[in-house]
């Protein structure tokens, strides 16, 4: 007699019933996923992608801090900045008001509009 | 994946089912689950035969890791957070096997479940693998990653224990 043979035919009775609750052999399930290049990269672990994420801002900060070499020394703006305003004009601000005859536009004007002054 | 490891892969399919039934308390959707997770990393190559053991061993190992894997998530999803979360969002799923199907496992079938599930968990699963899966005790160690001696004193003790649970009681009280 088989040795253990009680706990074959157990365990053979087992088999048996999970074998009818058993799915169907689907072939899909053996065939790659579509994107199983784009899944194998988005399956990064959690940490592996703070750690990238860490790195790239420590990057940028570096990069930005070496970019920006004057930050510190701070420039004397008095200095470096043009003068806008003439302090003391050699012509007067606002031009002369008054109408000395023709302009040379007064040719681009219409002719009804073109007024004869005394 | 190759045409070779498919083919072995789907000969494998029901005993492969029922070790991934093992690693799953007898839960048949969570069978379900676990195997075809398994079958998603062979399919994209996230685990390959290296030959170092039998193709079965292999894959049953892949199988085991994929359950535990699934019983980790399974308990965060059990967690409080998560039923709160499940109970906000709607997203509620019953855990219970499938009734049509609970009701295919005869009684006997039923028992010697009942049996295992009271063993140490290394002791069911290396009883599982050889009575089961006609796996040999090496065999079985290397599945359940311990060594030949460990699995051979969980085997002997298991095989004891499970004949007690197995024969029933004379002091048990009959129903009238």
């Amino acid at each position: 007699m088989k040795p253990d043979s009680d706990l074959h035919d157990h365990f053979a009775r087992l088999r048996h019933a999970d074998h009818i609750a058993a799915p169907a052999w689907n072939p899909r399930w053996t065939r790659p996923p579509a994107s199983a290049a784009r899944e194998g990269l988005l399956q990064l672990p959690g940490w592996q992608w703070a750690t990238a994420a860490l790195a790239a801002v420590v990057l940028a900060m570096l990069a930005l801090s070496l970019r920006d070499p004057g930050k510190q020394a701070s420039p004397n703006l008095a200095q470096a900045l043009p003068e806008f305003f003439d302090s003391s004009p050699s012509d007067p601000l606002f031009a002369d008001l008054g109408l000395t005859g023709a302009q040379p536009s007064d040719a681009l004007l219409p002719l009804h509009l073109t007024i004869a002054l005394p | 994946m190759e045409r070779e490891t498919a083919d072995q892969l789907e000969t494998l399919h029901p005993d492969a089912f029922g070790w991934a039934l093992h690693c799953c308390s007898g839960d048949l959707s969570r069978a379900e689950d676990v195997l075809q997770n398994a079958y998603l990393k062979a399919a994209s190559g996230q685990v390959q035969f290296s030959g170092a053991s039998t193709f079965k061993t292999w894959w049953f190992g892949v199988i085991r890791l994929t359950a535990l894997e699934e019983f980790r998530r399974q308990r965060y999803r059990d967690s409080l957070l998560a039923k709160l979360w499940s109970r906000w969002t709607g997203d509620s799923t019953d855990p219970s096997p499938n009734p049509a199907r609970r009701v295919e496992l005869d009684e006997q079938s039923a028992t010697l479940r009942r049996a295992l599930s009271q063993l140490p968990n290394r002791q069911a699963e290396v009883l599982h693998l050889v009575f089961y899966q006609d796996l040999s005790l090496r065999e079985a160690a290397a599945v359940m990653k311990v060594g030949l001696g460990s699995a051979r004193q969980h085997y002997e003790r298991g095989k004891a224990k499970l004949r007690t649970l197995l024969t029933p009681s004379p002091e048990a009280p009959h129903e009238t």
